[in-house]
This record gives structure tokens, C-alpha cells and sequence, in this order.
């Protein structure tokens, strides 16, 4: 008798039997669900690994800028997978290391943008009021426009380096996170354990940061996904048209627009690009669904 | 001269033709279609209608359809008479211009040899034409038909100067409104089209004018559209899908596919083009004739031919822009310079000038391929640059603000170096297209003794070759390659003429 209850009360065999899933398992097994998640993550994570090990694929000075112009214009071969380009670099080259410029600006952009837009959306959202309204009507004003547009705009204003890429890319989605964690922080400002919180005296950046912004996190992570894939997009348009990164710094949009001249009849110039970009945006955009899905607590 | 590729018809050019004096000719077969519309594509858009704004290629082309000269331009940049009756050199300073009568403006009126007196004393106050005038000392009305200009000394090239585009001729009325309001958007010429209309950034309608005063050589299409299509390929294409008639600014990417299509034409024509990097001799680095010279020696001209221009073209050593087929022209005087990277090293080390960071600007996709292969170039020689292109029309803005310590761009050079050595090297050109700020009393001197040795080719020539092998050492630029002219064409078109700068001539167009 003292064996069997002994048998079913050992923490190790309780927990055995009864081990309820953890919140992040059972969004893992949500997510492993949903097959075109899965893909999206897939691809993600090779994308990043191939930025990650960039040099190891293939040199920087040696391949991704190095000019060789009696190589230039070779279609597709052993030696140079995907082709060489107009100045008769490695087009696979550039790719890898073109990679390691749109997550880093991408990422960071969005990062830039989620910690500035978060902390006024919160600001807004938990305090209400006249700080509400200032800030919003702000933030509305720049939502007005359009990524590209405002990056194009600040970027023009400021000049064309990588530091003042990525601020302007992040200014430009500021607004968006404003907005987004504003709503996130006036539903959950109302609930019984923020209450409780300020009933025994936490400050209001101990509140915020501690019980507001927690509980906002799913929603978050889920667009930042998605705006990190519009903003590798918006990074490649500004380059395509001369106001991204600066040659001869490999990066996909400033690889488009130097081959969209030989487009018609070395299509292999514009291919590589365009579906490193086509694939990253579908990549993160799976994930980013997923992500949501996965989330969703009526999903269960 | 034009060469036809299309049936493989090839003819040669002489070295150096000078200016012919013909009235040009128009050869109409019969049963030809002299009331189309023609479409032209061209790369970049026009800047204004103002004559005196800018000597801009893209600008040039459209406006000179709208406004008569005294001179035309000839296939070599010489000239032929328009306007100009006939002329005579009273001494070796003052020279007489009678002009047609019965010349008729857009508006109705009678064209006044007022009207022409006023229009170049306002092109010689302007900055476009810059030291082509400097020579130029009254401009005055003789009688109802003749007007004459006194010069400082001889001007052998002063014909040729009159070609300029800033020597359009306006009427009075016009310009004294236009210099008020400053609204140049409805221009009044005496030229063969009357403006019709104008989309900023896409297109330019211009109308046949009737009224044109020489019947004989009237334009033979009703009407020119001028449309703006920057991307080398998409200009084939309108011209493969019929969507415009002939491509002024061919890409030579699309060379070998056009040449297997049936259904296309494409002339080319030897030019007098230069594609060089520029650079400020003012700013610090450039200001040392040893980097200069180490620059000239780092570029590998022939790599930038292929990257520019697909190997379409002829490298030229040469520092004053001097083209191949322009009066004294010499290829690399004292065979001076070659693609050397080593000396490049050394003239830098000599020169004492630690590496720099400086900016390459360009507004042309060929110029920002060029600009990426130079980078690479002066990297090896210490100097970091980057490469920023811009918009077309801040291109002179920038390099008067000294916002350009390097650039590549194109110059369409004259047959007669009068014609741009003065506006490209000398103070008088500051402000105009002495775009690389470069004077020198030296030079100077020695384009006064060419413009003044004689009225006769020959000892001018040889001032010239001096000037290159001075200028060769100076390395105030350094000119790349001329890029051979193209004009791609439906198989039907006819009347299509090039110059060594662009093709020409557009009112010949005819089916």
C-alpha cells in the first residue's frame, strides 16, 4: 500500500502522469500544426544561417565586390552558380552577403521602430488623456504616409549611409507600433491584475514594463515578423532607386536595379535578387501567420 | 556618312572634315508619307525652353526643333547657314550677316533683324554659352537685314559659336516678357515646329510649322512627340512594339538583338562624344597635379568602354577633351599615359597627398556602372570614394556649389576646339561647363594664339597639339572613350541623319 501511494505521489511520478504542457509548448505544437508555418520557418532560418556564415560561402573582397570585367555577363555555371554580373562579380556571392545587409537593417530598423513606437504606445495607452492625444494625432500624422515614402523622404534629407538607413526605415514604422501597442496596452490597463498591481504601490514604468508590456508580447512578436519582411522590401526599393545602400555594397534592390538593364537577355541578373527578396518576404510572412495562429489563445 | 548596320553597309570618315557651307538638302523618294506623327524616345527629359539655360544634351535636341539659327550644325558640330542669307568677314574682327527676309515667327509676326540682335546680346550676357562669346564684342543692327558682330581680335570659329543652342533666336516681345515672368512654358520660335505641349518627365508634342520661311526645306513630318524613357531597354522595346518611331539614345545592350530583327533599322556614326571623369582641381587632393596624374594612370579605359558602353566606342588618352576627329586632335600626346596601376601608387606616394574620401556623382545608368569600376580603381591608389547619383537637372547646380569633386558624364565636343577649350578650362567657363574649375594663364595664352594665328586650319591645328601635350601634364580631367553613335529605327523610317554627338536633323523624318 505505502508503495503505491508512495508510487503516485513522488514528485517525479505526479508530474509524469499528470505534467500539464507549458504556455510556449503548446504555441510550439499550435505552430508545428500549420505546415506553411513550418516551411516559412524553414526558409527563415536558412536564410539567416546562409547571413550568419556568409564569408564561409564565399569572400567578400574576393568574390562579393571584387570587379573582374573580362568575367562579366557569364550565364550560370559551376564556377559561378548563378552567374556573374555586369561588372563580372559572383552573383551568389553578393546574394549571401546581400543577405547579411537586409536581416541586419531589417531587424535592426524594426527594432529601432518597436522600442521607440513602443514606448510612446505605451506611454499613450496607459496614461490616456492629453498625452494620448498628442501623442496619437503625432503618430497619425506619420501614419499618413507610406513606409517607403517617409524613409525615401528622411533619407533624401539626411543622406544615404547604412546608420540613417536604418533610422529612417525604423522612424518610418514607428507610427505603426505606436498605434499597435497603444490598443494592446489600453485592453490589459483595465484588468483585475494591474489593479492589483497599483493597489500596493507599483509605479507606473514598474506596471508598464513588468504586467502591461508582457501581456502584449504575442500580438507584438507577431507583427514584428511582418514588418520586418516590409522592411527588408522597403530597404530594397530605396536602394533600387539609388537611395538604399550604396554600391558596392552588395544588396538585393541595388543588385536589381543595376541588372534591370541586361534584364532582357541575361535574365539571370535580376532572378537571383529577386527571389533572395521574393523568398526572405514569403519566409517571414508564413511565420508571421503561423506566429498569429499559434498565438491565438481561441485557437486552443 | 551614316553607317547602316541593318545592310551591312560601311563606309569610313575622314579623320578631320571641316565646316561644309551648304543649304542642307532634302531627298523626298515619291509616294513618300510626309504627314506622319513620329515618335522620338530619349533617355533623359528637356530642362527648359529657355535657350540660355543649359547646353544639356537632352534639352538641346528638342528645343532647337522650336527656335531658327543663324547657323545650323552639321554632321561634325560645324556649320551650315540658316538664317544667314549669306555673310562676309569685313577685317579680321568684324564680320556681316544678312538674314532672310519674309521669316515668320509662331505667332504671325515678321522676324526683325532687332529681334535677332536682341536675342544674342542676351545669349552673350548668359552663362550657357559662356567663353564661346568671350571673343564676341558688339553685337548691331546694320539695316533691315543685316546685323553685325565685332569681335576682340580674330574668331575664326565665330560661325560655329553661332551654332550653340543658347544662340536660338527668340523673338524680342517674347523674351522681354519671358526675362520678366520668367515663364517659359508656351515658347515662340521661327523654327520648322511650334510648341504644342510638354508632360514634365514624359513627353514634348511639337506641331509642323507651316509658316516656316525656307519651303524648300520644311519639316517632313506633321508633327514630333518627344517621350522620356530613361531605361535603356524599355527605349527598344517602343521602338520594337511600334510605340515610337526611332530611339535617339540606343543602349548597346540590346545591340546584337536588334541587329537580328527584320523589322528594325540601327545606323551608327563615329562620335565626338567623350565620356571622362571629372574632377574639382579646386578641392583638396584633386588640387595636386601628381594625384591627377596618378588618377589618369589608375582608370583602365578599356574595362570602362565595355562597362559603359559594351566596347562601343574608342578609348581616347586625353586630357582637354579632345575627340578623335576634332581639328589637331592627337590620342594620348606623348604617349604619356596608359592603364598603370604602379605608377598610379607612385605618383600618389610622390605626390605626398595621404588617401581621401571624395564622391563620385552621376544621373546616367552608364555612368553609375562606370563610377563603381572607377571607385574600385582609386581604392587601389588610396582614395575612398562613393558613388551618389542625381537627378539630371541639379547636375550644373551641384557642380556650381562644388558639390561634385568627381563626376563622369558625356561631352559633345565641336569639330573646332575654340568651341569648347575656352568654356571647359578657362575662368570664362566658370559657372558655364568649366565644370572641373580648372584656369590656367598658361592655357589661356595658348588658346588666344590658336583663335588668333590664322584664319587657316593648319596653324591652329598645330597650337592645338601643343595645348594637349600642356593639358596632358596638367591632367585637369581624364577623358575615357567616345562612345559610337547609334539611332534605332522602325524599318520604314526614312530620312534619319546622326551627327557625331546624337542623331539629328529629326524633321527629315519621314515614312
Amino acid at each position: 500500500m505505502d508503495e503505491t501511494i508512495a508510487k503516485y505521489t513522488t514528485r517525479k511520478g505526479f508530474f509524469k502522469q499528470y505534467k500539464k504542457k507549458s504556455r510556449l509548448q503548446e504555441i510550439w505544437t499550435r505552430f508545428l500544426r500549420n505546415k506553411l508555418a513550418v516551411v516559412g520557418l524553414v526558409i527563415f532560418v536558412f536564410i539567416v544561417l546562409v547571413a550568419i556564415f556568409a564569408p564561409l560561402i564565399a569572400g567578400y573582397d574576393t568574390e562579393a565586390i571584387r570587379i573582374n570585367v573580362p568575367n562579366r555577363l557569364h550565364s550560370p555555371s559551376a564556377a559561378h552558380i548563378f552567374g556573374t554580373d555586369e561588372l563580372g562579380r559572383d552573383i551568389m556571392a553578393r546574394i549571401v552577403h546581400g543577405a547579411r545587409i537586409s536581416l541586419v537593417v531589417g531587424c535592426a530598423a524594426i527594432a529601432f521602430a518597436l522600442f521607440v513606437g513602443g514606448a510612446l504606445g505605451a506611454i499613450a495607452g496607459y496614461l490616456g488623456g492629453k498625452i494620448d492625444d498628442v501623442i496619437m494625432r503625432c503618430m497619425d500624422v506619420f501614419l499618413c504616409l507610406p513606409d517607403v515614402l517617409l524613409a525615401l523622404a528622411i533619407v533624401a534629407a539626411f543622406g544615404t549611409n547604412l546608420v540613417n538607413l536604418t533610422i529612417a526605415i525604423g522612424l518610418a514604422f514607428t507610427p505603426k507600433f505606436s498605434r499597435l501597442v497603444r490598443s494592446a496596452v489600453m485592453t490589459v490597463r483595465g484588468i483585475e491584475y494591474v489593479e492589483a498591481a497599483r493597489a500596493i504601490g507599483a509605479t507606473n514604468t514598474h506596471i508598464i514594463t513588468h504586467h502591461v508590456l508582457i501581456n502584449c508580447f504575442g500580438p507584438i512578436m507577431v507583427q514584428v515578423t511582418l514588418y520586418v519582411a516590409n522592411a527588408i522590401l522597403t530597404i530594397s526599393a530605396l536602394s533600387f532607386i539609388g537611395l538604399g545602400i550604396q554600391a558596392p555594397i552588395p544588396e538585393w534592390g541595388n543588385m536589381l536595379a543595376s541588372g534591370r538593364v541586361y534584364m532582357r537577355d541575361y535574365a539571370y541578373i535580376v532572378i537571383a535578387p529577386g527571389m533572395a527578396i521574393f523568398m526572405t518576404i514569403l519566409s517571414l510572412n508564413l511565420l508571421g501567420d503561423g506566429l498569429r495562429d499559434a498565438l491565438d489563445p481561441r485557437l486552443k | 556618312m551614316s553607317i547602316l548596320l541593318a545592310l551591312g553597309v560601311i563606309s569610313t570618315v575622314a579623320s578631320a572634315v571641316p565646316p561644309k557651307l551648304a543649304v542642307p538638302t532634302i531627298k523626298v523618294e515619291p509616294g513618300a508619307k510626309l504627314n506622319e506623327n513620329i515618335t522620338v524616345v530619349q533617355q533623359l527629359d528637356m530642362v527648359s525652353f529657355d535657350p540660355i539655360n543649359t547646353s544639356d544634351l537632352s534639352n538641346r535636341y528638342i528645343i532647337t526643333n522650336i527656335y531658327s539659327y543663324l547657323f545650323a550644325q552639321d554632321e561634325y558640330l560645324g556649320n551650315v547657314p540658316e538664317l544667314v542669307k549669306s555673310f562676309k568677314r569685313l577685317n579680321d574682327s568684324t564680320w556681316q550677316f544678312e538674314i532672310y527676309k519674309g521669316v515668320k515667327t509662331h505667332d504671325g509676326k515678321d522676324l526683325t533683324v532687332d529681334d535677332v540682335v536682341y536675342s544674342l546680346q542676351r545669349t552673350q550676357k548668359g552663362t550657357a554659352i559662356g567663353a564661346l562669346f568671350k571673343p564676341v564684342d558688339k553685337i548691331s543692327k546694320v539695316n533691315d537685314s543685316t546685323l553685325q558682330i565685332t569681335t576682340f581680335g580674330p574668331y575664326p570659329a565665330l560661325p560655329t559659336a553661332l551654332t550653340h543652342v543658347s544662340c536660338g533666336i527668340v523673338p524680342k516681345a517674347y523674351l522681354e516678357k519671358a526675362e520678366v515672368s520668367k515663364d517659359w512654358s508656351n515658347p515662340i520660335g521661327t523654327g520648322r515646329y511650334k510648341f504644342k505641349s510638354r508632360v514634365i518627365g514624359d513627353s514634348v508634342v511639337m506641331e509642323r510649322f507651316d509658316g516656316y520661311f525656307n519651303q524648300k526645306d520644311k519639316a517632313l513630318n506633321k508633327s514630333l512627340t518627344f517621350k522620356i524613357i530613361p531605361e535603356g531597354s524599355g527605349r527598344t522595346i517602343a521602338v520594337e512594339t511600334k510605340k515610337a518611331d526611332i530611339n535617339v539614345v540606343f543602349d548597346t545592350v540590346d545591340y546584337d538583338r536588334v541587329l537580328a530583327n527584320a523589322n528594325l533599322q540601327l545606323w551608327e556614326h563615329p562620335s565626338q562624344t567623350m565620356w571622362h571623369l571629372g574632377y574639382d582641381n579646386t578641392q583638396k587632393g584633386f588640387d595636386n597635379k601628381l594625384v591627377r596624374q596618378a588618377i589618369n594612370f589608375a582608370v583602365d579605359r578599356k574595362a570602362l568602354l565595355e562597362v559603359g558602353h559594351n566596347g562601343h566606342g574608342t578609348v581616347v588618352f586625353n586630357n582637354a577633351t579632345f575627340a578623335p576627329t576634332v581639328l589637331g586632335a592627337v590620342n594620348n600626346p606623348g604617349n604619356k599615359y596608359s592603364y598603370d596601376p604602379e605608377k598610379a601608387k607612385a605618383l600618389m606616394k610622390q605626390s605626398g597627398v595621404a588617401g581621401f574620401d571624395t564622391e563620385i556623382i552621376v544621373f546616367r545608368d552608364e555612368a553609375e556602372r562606370m563610377a563603381v569600376l572607377v571607385q574600385s580603381y582609386l581604392q587601389a591608389i588610396g582614395i575612398n570614394a562613393t558613388v551618389k547619383r542625381i537627378e539630371n537637372a541639379v547636375f550644373a547646380q551641384t557642380i556650381q556649389a562644388h558639390k561634385a569633386p568627381m563626376f563622369i558624364t558625356s561631352w559633345g565636343c565641336y569639330w573646332d576646339p575654340d568651341m569648347f577649350l575656352a568654356r571647359r578650362f578657362t575662368k570664362a567657363g566658370i559657372g558655364g561647363v568649366n565644370r572641373v574649375w580648372y584656369q590656367n594663364p598658361v592655357l589661356d595664352l595658348m588658346i588666344d594664339k590658336a583663335r588668333t594665328v590664322s584664319f587657316d586650319n593648319n596653324p591652329r591645328a598645330a597650337v592645338y597639339k601643343e595645348i594637349q601635350t600642356f593639358m596632358a601634364d596638367e591632367a585637369p580631367e581624364a577623358d575615357l572613350y567616345v562612345n559610337t553613335m547609334y539611332a534605332l529605327a522602325n524599318k520604314d523610317l526614312k530620312g534619319i541623319e546622326i551627327n557625331v554627338e546624337m542623331p539629328h536633323n529629326y524633321y527629315k523624318l519621314h515614312y
